[in-house]
Parts: structure tokens; C-alpha cells; sequence
């Protein structure tokens, strides 16, 4: 049964935005409330998936009050060109509760100057005619354009300018905060040793015993000390591994270099960057490169010294991407590419090459993508998906052809969801649910199949839920779950399971809360949080499952918060503030943790009494400033400087 | 006047004894050469090399076509074992197509699928009834882990789904490797494509065989597993080149791949290898043995024809050999191991062809010429080119080709393998052509220069 509390509405733009979003649409509202007859309104959004949500609100607003919206939304500068007389040629509608002038073209659109051009005539045509326009229509106009909108307006239409009633941005703003982008989790090394083939490292311990101490027999010992490292952190005795790795890798440098060594290194970094140690992170994936390239440039021919320059230049441009030094990385992912793309060229036959080929664009790709360089991103992954096409269209049989094109589908998804495509999304999301689907089916009893599957039900949840398709999202995640549940259940041990249903929960509870459902939605978040508490416990060094009992305690805040529960929301955000100060503490250096801060530290912000609420406001500013005066600053976090700014101004109640 | 029944039958008693096979050292007719000489015994710089690394070695072992390869290491499998080694041998051509190119996935299946049948042949040791081929299968069906960049959720996948299908068919993995069918060429681009993996769980496999093993005999036993045969990957008219540039890739660029736990693995490998600068590490390669010297007058050397006489004195003892030739019968033998040119192998063939011509005994010396006759005319003819090079091998007494390309590769390959060329070593690596085309090499040569 339904609670009071369950009744609340959580508004999509606050979802999508954040507060302070929702707050300067809140003012839009009150002011339709409040305004008789005609009024302007400037209103930017970054784009037209923003402007689209706006107006959906707008419309259900207006809808629940028994009037419409009219709607211009040209599709062409062309169009925008001609919008004063399409305006003025709207006829006479008694049930019209506003009008509804909207182009914002995002960061993408191939022709960014023709609109701005278009709006400049336009608004020129709007601004001659003001006087018409305020005798003609007794509704609330507004104007919905990116940002480029209001500079424009105040060169050629000043005089309307002037007159306008409110501006407002809806951009992103705290939501986006706490939503630092993730260190995505390593990939897996392919050079792992996995369950099955993990090698016995007290047997490689004890067969290096009997090379100790014998000279010439340096390189033997380096290689079984390795081995047995291996197998030391496959299982999980990382103090042993970090030991005998660190002999090996000492012994390989000491003695001239091999192959093990590299990954001796890269295994070493991998722990060190899991552990919070990217000092030690960065020197191990400096001696793995340097080794890699003392090897290739003895035997440049040698396309598997190639491969494994690739790698370190793979890892260290992970580990700048995690600092922040974006340039660093994009130089360190570009060396890794022009590898990939050497070898590939050499031997355009190589499956294995296309694939390496393939992984490199995608980091290209992301890389471009967290720089804001939207363009190059989709370019990028088109790349990706022309080998996956292309591979999986010379085998059809093949299972791993198949998936990596489902892969590349859901990164066109991704990148199609993110620059508003919301039509070009849902198919590319559709094309990789359909192949994962069909591999479920054809190997039913096959976890991994499962788990891909489970995968894509949750981008298309994610995208119907982005959409405003609360019910199919809902559908969706539930199908992820159910997904979930089957596999963790089958398999208690397995964390990454118990990692999969917290995840899975986490995304019902986001469902329920978008829904309304807020007893449903704690129900969820619970559970997630459970599950996130338990692995964080069981490896409280894993930096990881810090960050993952953080998003729980950041959802289960906002519920409260929502809910008007201020002192469980404090409490949750007090906890989520110390995982952050902690991973901070451990690394000072890792721009995405200080990001994380600053995304807790508002959301504490956000729930606290004025005074110390600027304390906090003070502290995620000064963390801001200081990235940017150290250049780590992602462009795309560049926004957080002004909104925090225009917080500590006007900090919330 | 026939053959009596007597005289045939010591005909085909002595046919018996001069046919050609591997043998084990402690074999009657096995002729210790290269303990004989006071130069490096090839196995003993082998068997030192495993000593002294203690756990875990690799090793290469080549030499040229009918030089004694296999012999030589049955007797490092007998010295090794008398030592307290743990000695599994296998043959490739059991698990390889000599025709077809291999890659070096194939090659760890072949590696790791001939010890597992070895453990069992040899020691009975049948791994929990898990034999490689089953954990292959297993690996193929095994999970590939990557993520998918969504909420840090891994995806799994089986690759090998379509593969597998060939085997769940009924098509046995081994037996497919010997062919170059579809499904193989399937699987080694598959496997290609996991490298990394596979060898993980290759070597994976050979510690379990290793413990296995020390489980049997104690741990303080070292295991050396010999892989004979691979000298023979050489291809066929069609695709030779790929052949060649296949073993190059997987020798030069795969090698430390070939590397095991806890095992001294020693593989035959083709001659050419020695050639690739640079040549690959802890190469042993097994010389022709030498009848002279190198020098301009090729002066004999008589501790080679001493060891090559006594050599067919255990095949055929002096009173057998006056029955079979007369009273010259050490001139005939003499003449015979003149011809050969240090091959063993030739030599022997050339004796059983004595014996197949033999009409009467003692059999006169028009048989002996005509046998070498016959096994001149199986060198020839020769192509002019060829001439050339043969001529300035034979001059130099060095090998020093202007290019070391495929063709280039393949042309010393057939040089070596049908004996146009013999390979020595004895402080220094030298070379020199077959002492029955030299004047032919030369008549070519010098009829050629008016024309220039």
C-alpha cells in the first residue's frame, strides 16, 4: 500500500540535471503560475535531448492545467530562418497555455555557424516586431536555445532582450557532480592468468629456491619468481605476489630485459592502481613501457614485443585518464593506437590484429569522449564498429565476432544516448540485445551468455528510463535483475556476481524512485547497499568497492532527501564525504576521487544549514580551482567551476 | 651363375644389418662417432646445458637429412635416464602435417597434446583420465573475460562455440591437426586469436604433468621431454614459402612460447634455423662427419674414415665383407665411404644397392662402380644457377648466400636435405659440396664462362 512519502513526484529534470536545474525550472513554472498574458523567456539547454525534456515537462505541466503547448521546433536552419513568420502565423487557439521556440543544437551538429546564423535572422525578425508579438499571443513565449543563444540575443535583438521575463539554464549542475565520471574497471588483461590456469606458486617458490645464489641462472629464477607471483595474486595473496613479482621484475631489469618482465611490471601496476598507490602505479607502467620498447627496438620485427608496447602504452594512458592529465593519456592511447594500426596494416588478415585494432579506437574513442570532443568520439567508434561488422560478416558462426559486434553496438548506444539521439540509440541498443539474445538462447546454461544478456536489459532500460519510458525501463531493469539474482544465487562466492545484483538493484531502485515508488525504491537501494557494504568489508582495500558503496550511499541519500528525511540523508552523505576524503587521502594525485569529492561534498551541501553548507561549497570549489590550476581539469568538468561559484552565492537552504 | 639359397640368404642377412632406422645407443650396431672425437659431442653440450640449468630449459636441436639426429638423441634419452632423469620422447609427425604450415597455437597444441600422450605411453600416468586433448576441448569452450564498460559488469563469452561444434561432430582434434582441413584452419585462427591464453593453459598443463610425475618419483626428479621430428616442416610445391615463413615466425618471434614449467623441453627443429641471423638461442646443431679437411686440397682426415669403417665393421665384419667384395674388400669399402660424403645414411643405401645388384660373390668392382654411378646420377641435373652457387660453396667452403628470403631459404634447404652440401663442425662451422657432383659442378661452371 501506498505511503504519503510514496506520493512524491521526483521531477526528470532534477534526474537528468540536478537541483539546481530543477530549481531554475521550478522558477519557470512559478512564473507561468504567476504571469497573465504574454511574457518571454530565454531558456538554454545544452542540446536537443535537453530541450525535448523541457518540453515534455512543459507539456504534462500545461496538459494537467487543461491547456497545450504550441510548438516550433525547427529541424533545419533553414526552418529556424523563417520561425518569426511561423510564428506570427500561428492562429488563434483560446486552449494555447504557451508557445514553445526551441532549436539547440548540441556540440555535434555538423553545421554549428548556419544556426547560429539562423537565430541571428530570427531573433532580428522577433526583436523588429516585439510590439506584434506581445499584442499578438497572451501566452508565455519561450525561447529554447544552447548556449550560444543568449550572446546572440544580446547582439542583434537587444531591445527584446530587454524585455524578457526570466532566463534561465538548464544545465547539468549537482547531479552531474556526484556522478564523477567512473574509473572504468580495468580491462581484463587477456594475459591474465584465470581461474584453471593459474599456475602453483609454492611450487614456482620453491623451484626458484634451488636457482638462488647460482649466478648465470638470474633468468631462470626471474622467470619461476614470476610465475609464482602470478599465481600469488590469482590468488588474491597479494602481499607475496607484490614480493615475488618485484624480485622478478628487479632480477629481468638486473639481467637483461625479457617479456615476463613487462608483465611482471603491468601486473604490479594493476595491483598498484586497485590499491591506491599510483606513484608506484605510474613507475611500474613506466619500467613495463620502457622495457616493451628497449625489447621492440632490439627486434623491431617483432610483433609481439609490438603488442606488448601496445599494452604499457595502453596502461599508462588509463592511469593519466584516472589523474586527470587528459593530454598525457591522449598521447599514451595515441602510441598504443599507432601500434595497433602498424600491425594491423602489416597484416590485414590477423583477426587477432583487427581486434587490437579495435580495442585501441575504443580507448581512443572514450578518451575523446570524456574530453568532450563529441565529433572525433563517434568517428572513433564507427571505426569499431566497421572491424566488428566487418569480422562478424566473414564469420557468422562466431560466437566472440558476434559479441563484439553486440560491444560496439552498445558503444554507438552510448555515444548516440549522450549526444541526445535518442531514436539512433534505442536501435543501436536494440541490434545488441537482439545478438545477445540469440546467443542466450542458443547456450542457455551458459553464465556468460546470461550475463550479456543481463547487460544489454539495462542499457535499454537505461535509454527507455532517459526517454521518459518509466514503465519499459521498469520492464527492462527487471528483467536485468531477474537475470541477477539466477546467476548470483547459482554462484554465492563469485563477487563479481554479488557486484552484478548490487548494480542491478541499484538501477530498480532508480526506476521506482523516477516512478514515484519511494518505499520500492528504498527497498532497492537497500538491498544494494547490503551487498556494496559486504564486498567493501570483505576488501577494504579495493578502491573499487569503496567507490561502489559510495553510489549506494549516494543513492540512498538522495532518496532521503528527496523524502525529506534530512537527518538519514546527512548521516548517508556524512558516510559518502569520508569514502571520499579516505580514497583522497590514500591519493592525492587521482582527479577522478578528488571529483568524487566534490560531488559529495555538494550533496552535503544541498542538506545543510546555510552556514555550514558554504563550508562545504568553499571546499568543493577550492578542490575545483586547484585541479584546474594543475590542468586536470577535464574540459568537460569545466562547467563546475561557475555552478559552483553561482552555489557558494547562493547556497541551498 | 644364380645365387646359391646360402648366398641369398647371407645377402638378406647382411640387407638386414645395413638398414637404416634409429637406433638406440645400446643398439650392436650403434657406432659412437661423436664420443670418438676430441671435438663437442653434441649431446653431451645438451645433456650439459640441462644440468647445469637445473629446473627448466629449453633447447634446439637440428641437423641436416639423414645426419643421425634421432640416434643422437635416443642417446641423450639414455644418459639423461641413467642419470636419474625423467625422459619422455615423441615423435611430431604423429601430431603434425610435415605439409602444412604451422603457427605457433598449433605448435603449443602439438607440444602440449605429445606430452600427454607421452605421460601415458611412458609412464603411465594418465593425468585423473585428463588428457590434454579434454582440457583443450575445455579450454576452447572456456569463458573469455573483457568488460563491457557498463557498471563495471564483465561479459563472458565463448568463442569457440562454432569451433566446438566441429568436435562435438566427432571430429578428434588430433587427428584433425595432421590434415589441412577446413575445421583445423578454423580452430588455428581461433586459437590465434588466444594465444595468450592457450599458453597459459598449456603450461598450466605441464605443471600438473610435473607434479604428476613428482608425485610418483619425488620432486627432486627432473623431467626432460624431447619433441623429435619437427625438422621435417618443409611443405610442398603449393605452399613451401608459407611453410618456411610459418617456422621462421614461430621460431623467431614464438620461441620463448616453446618454454615449459618445471620441464627441459628439446625440440627438433629444421636446419635452416642456423642460418637466421640472429640464430636462435641454445641451438645444437649435429654436423656431417667429415672425411677431410678444409682446405683447398680437401686432405683426408682419417679419424672420420676410421670411425666410418668401424662404423660398418659392426654391420658387416671383415669376414663377411671379404665374402661380399673378395679380397679388396677394404678398397671397396673405402671406395663406398669415399662416396658418400660423410652420410651415413647414403652410405648404407649405397651397400644395399651393392647387395641388391649382387649377381656373384664376391661381387666385382663394376658393381661398386656402378652404385656410385647411380648415386651420382641421382644428383643431377643441375641447374645452372645451382652451379654456381654449388661451385662457390665448394670453393669457399663457406655458405654465404647473398639473400636470406624464402626462396633463397628453400633452395639451402634442398641443398642440404638431398646432400648437394654437407654441414661440418669442428672448432668452426664450415661447409662444402658432396664429393660426387664436384666435378660435374665444375664442368657446368666452366662451360658456361665462354659465353659471358
Amino acid at each position: 500500500m501506498s505511503t504519503a512519502a510514496d506520493a512524491i513526484e521526483i521531477d526528470p529534470i532534477e534526474r537528468r540535471y540536478g537541483v539546481l536545474a530543477a530549481a531554475e525550472w521550478r522558477t519557470l513554472l512559478n512564473l507561468f503560475e504567476l504571469a497573465g498574458g504574454f511574457t518571454l523567456i530565454v531558456q538554454v539547454v545544452p542540446d536537443m535531448a535537453g530541450a525535448r525534456l523541457c518540453r515534455d515537462e512543459l507539456q504534462t505541466w500545461l496538459v494537467r492545467r487543461s491547456r497545450r503547448l504550441e510548438v516550433i521546433e525547427p529541424t533545419s536552419p533553414a526552418a529556424l530562418h523563417v520561425a518569426a513568420e511561423t510564428l506570427f502565423n500561428l492562429p488563434e487557439d483560446p486552449y494555447r497555455g504557451a508557445i514553445w521556440l526551441a532549436a539547440a543544437p548540441g556540440p555535434e551538429v555538423p553545421e554549428p555557424d548556419e544556426w547560429d546564423l539562423a537565430w541571428r535572422h530570427a531573433l532580428v525578425g522577433l526583436n523588429q516586431q516585439r510590439n506584434r508579438l506581445r499584442r499578438q499571443f497572451r501566452q508565455p513565449l519561450v525561447l529554447v536555445g544552447n548556449d550560444r543563444l543568449v550572446p546572440i540575443m544580446q547582439e542583434v535583438a537587444v531591445d527584446l532582450w530587454s524585455v524578457r521575463s526570466l532566463s534561465l539554464r538548464i544545465e547539468p549542475g549537482r547531479e552531474a557532480l556526484i556522478q564523477a565520471t567512473p574509473l572504468e574497471p580495468m580491462r581484463e588483461q587477456p594475459e591474465a592468468f584465470q581461474d584453471g590456469t593459474a599456475p602453483d606458486p609454492e611450487l614456482a617458490l620453491r623451484m626458484a629456491d634451488r636457482l638462488r645464489g647460482r649466478p648465470g641462472q638470474e633468468s631462470g629464477l626471474a622467470t619461476l619468481l614470476a610465475r609464482a607471483g602470478h599465481g600469488f595474486a590469482a590468488r588474491g595473496r597479494w602481499a607475496e605476489a607484490e614480493a615475488a613479482l618485484r624480485e622478478a621484475a628487479d632480477l629481468f631489469e638486473q639481467f637483461g630485459p625479457q617479456p615476463e618482465a613487462i608483465w611482471s611490471w603491468i601486473t604490479l601496476g594493476d595491483r598498484f592502481v586497485a590499491t591506491r598507490r599510483t606513484d608506484q602505479a605510474r613507475n611500474a607502467y613506466a619500467k613495463a613501457a620502457a622495457t616493451a620498447e628497449r625489447l621492440a627496438r632490439a627486434e623491431p620485427d617483432r610483433a609481439d614485443y609490438q603488442r606488448d608496447l601496445a599494452a604499457s602504452y595502453d596502461r599508462m594512458g588509463y592511469l593519466y585518464r584516472a589523474l586527470g592529465q587528459g593530454e598525457a593519456a591522449r598521447e599514451a592511447f595515441a602510441n598504443a593506437l599507432a601500434i595497433a594500426e602498424r600491425l594491423a596494416r602489416a597484416e590485414p588478415d590477423r583477426p587477432g590484429y583487427q581486434r587490437d585494432l579495435s580495442v585501441s579506437y575504443e580507448r581512443m574513442g572514450d578518451l575523446y569522449g570524456a574530453l568532450g570532443q563529441g565529433k572525433a568520439a563517434r568517428e572513433t567508434f564507427a571505426k569499431v564498429l566497421a572491424i566488428a561488422e566487418r569480422l562478424a560478416r566473414a564469420e557468422p558462426d562466431r560466437a566472440d565476432y558476434q559479441r563484439d559486434l553486440a560491444a560496439s553496438y552498445d558503444r554507438m548506444g552510448d555515444l548516440y544516448r549522450a549526444l541526445g539521439q535518442g531514436e539512433a540509440a534505442r536501435e543501436a541498443f536494440a541490434k545488441a540485445l537482439a545478438i545477445a539474445e540469440r546467443l542466450a538462447r542458443a547456450e542457455p546454461d551458459r553464465a556468460g551468455y546470461q550475463r550479456d544478456l543481463s547487460v544489454s536489459f539495462e542499457k535499454m532500460g537505461d535509454l527507455y528510463r532517459a526517454l521518459g519510458q518509466g514503465e519499459a525501463g521498469r520492464e527492462a531493469f527487471a528483467k536485468a535483475l531477474a537475470i541477477a539474482e539466477r546467476l548470483a544465487r547459482a554462484e554465492p562466492d563469485r563477487a563479481d556476481y554479488q557486484r552484478d545484483l548490487s548494480v542491478s538493484y541499484s538501477k530498480m531502485g532508480d526506476v521506482y524512485f523516477a516512478l514515484g515508488q519511494a518505499e520500492a525504491a528504498r527497498q532497492a537501494y537497500a538491498k544494494a547497499l547490503d551487498i556494496a557494504e559486504r564486498l567493501a568489508r570483505a576488501e577494504p582495500d579495493r578502491a573499487d568497492y569503496q567507490r561502489d558503496l559510495g553510489a549506494s550511499y549516494q543513492r540512498m541519500g538522495d532518496l532521503y532527501s528527496a523524502l525529506d528525511q534530512g537527518e538519514a540523508a546527512r548521516e548517508i552523505f556524512a558516510k559518502l564525504v569520508e569514502i571520499f576524503e579516505r580514497l583522497v587521502g590514500a591519493e592525492p594525485d587521482r582527479a577522478d576521487y578528488q571529483r568524487d569529492l566534490v560531488a559529495s561534498l555538494v550533496r552535503q551541501a544541498q542538506i545543510t544549514e546555510r552556514a555550514v553548507a558554504r563550508e562545504h561549497v568553499q571546499r568543493a570549489l577550492g578542490i575545483v580551482e586547484a585541479l584546474q590550476a594543475s590542468g586536470r581539469l577535464a574540459p568537460s568538468d569545466a562547467w563546475m567551476l561557475p555552478v559552483l561559484r553561482q552555489l557558494l552565492d547562493a547556497p541551498p537552504p | 651363375m644364380a645365387l646359391s639359397k646360402e648366398e641369398r640368404g647371407f645377402l638378406r642377412g647382411l640387407h638386414t644389418r645395413v638398414a637404416d632406422r634409429a637406433l638406440e645407443p645400446d643398439d650392436p650396431l650403434y657406432e659412437p662417432i661423436h664420443q670418438q672425437l676430441n671435438e663437442d659431442d653434441p649431446v653431451a653440450i645438451m645433456q650439459g646445458r640441462i644440468e647445469l640449468a637445473d629446473v627448466q630449459t629449453m633447447q634446439l636441436f637440428s641437423g641436416f637429412s639423414g645426419c643421425g639426429k634421432t640416434t643422437e638423441l635416443f642417446r641423450l634419452r639414455r644418459d639423461l635416464r641413467k642419470q636419474g632423469y625423467i625422459v619422455l620422447y615423441a615423435d611430431a609427425l604423429a601430431y603434425v602435417n610435415q605439409f602444412e604450415p604451422l603457427t605457433i597455437a598449433d605448435m603449443l597444441m602439438v607440444v602440449a597434446g605429445a606430452f600427454s600422450d607421452a605421460l601415458k605411453s611412458d609412464l603411465q600416468i594418465d593425468m585423473q583420465q585428463e588428457s590434454f586433448w579434454e582440457r583443450l576441448r575445455r579450454f576452447i569452450e572456456r569463458i573469455e573475460v573483457r568488460p563491457s564498460g557498463s557498471e563495471a559488469k564483465l561479459e563472458y563469452s565463448s568463442p569457440g562455440h562454432s569451433i566446438l561444434g566441429g568436435i562435438k561432430a566427432g571430429l578428434s582434434i588430433r587427428a584433425e591437426l595432421k590434415t589441412g582441413s577446413n575445421f583445423r584452419r578454423q580452430l588455428q585462427e581461433f586459437l590465434s586469436a588466444y594465444l595468450v591464453q592457450l599458453q597459459r593453459d598449456v603450461e598450466q598443463f605441464f605443471e600438473d604433468g610435473a607434479k604428476a610425475i613428482w608425485a610418483r618419483e619425488g620432486e627432486d626428479k627432473q623431467i626432460v621431454f624431447i619433441l623429435d621430428q619437427l625438422e621435417r616442416l618443409r611443405g610442398d610445391y603449393r605452399n613451401w614459402q608459407q611453410v618456411i615463413r610459418c617456422v621462421q615466425q614461430l621460431f623467431n618471434e614464438h620461441l620463448d612460447r616453446l618454454r615449459m614449467p618445471y620441464v627441459h623441453c628439446i625440440y627438433s627443429v629444421p636446419a635452416w634455423l642456423a642460418f637466421l641471423a640472429p640464430r636462435p638461442p641454445d641451438m645444437t646443431m649435429l654436423a656431417t662427419m667429415r672425411l677431410w679437411n678444409r682446405d683447398s686440397q680437401r686432405t683426408p682426415y682419417p679419424k672420420g674414415r676410421e670411425i666410418f669403417r668401424s662404423l660398418m665393421r659392426r654391420r658387416i665384419s671383415d669376414a663377411d665383407a671379404v665374402r661380399l667384395f673378395g679380397p679388396a674388400a677394404d678398397a671397396a669399402i673405402e671406395r663406398l665411404i669415399e662416396a658418400c660424403g660423410g652420410h651415413v645414411r647414403d652410405l648404407l643405401r649405397m651397400v644395399q644397392e651393392v647387395l641388391a645388384r649382387t649377381t656373384v660373390l664376391p661381387v666385382d668392382s663394376g658393381v661398386i662402380d656402378r652404385v656410385i654411378s647411380a648415386t651420382r646420377r641421382d644428383f643431377l641435373p643441375i641447374a645452372l644457377d645451382d652451379a654456381r652457387l654449388l661451385h662457390d660453396i665448394g670453393v669457399k667452403q663457406n655458405l654465404e648466400p647473398e639473400t636470406l628470403d624464402e626462396t633463397a631459404i628453400e633452395r639451402l634447404s634442398r641443398f642440404f636435405n638431398t646432400h648437394l652440401v654437407m654441414y661440418f663442425e669442428n672448432g668452426e662451422s664450415w661447409y662444402d659440396t658432396h664429393p660426387l657432383i664436384r666435378d660435374e659442378v665444375a664442368r657446368i661452371v666452366s662451360d658456361e664462362k665462354p659465353t659471358e
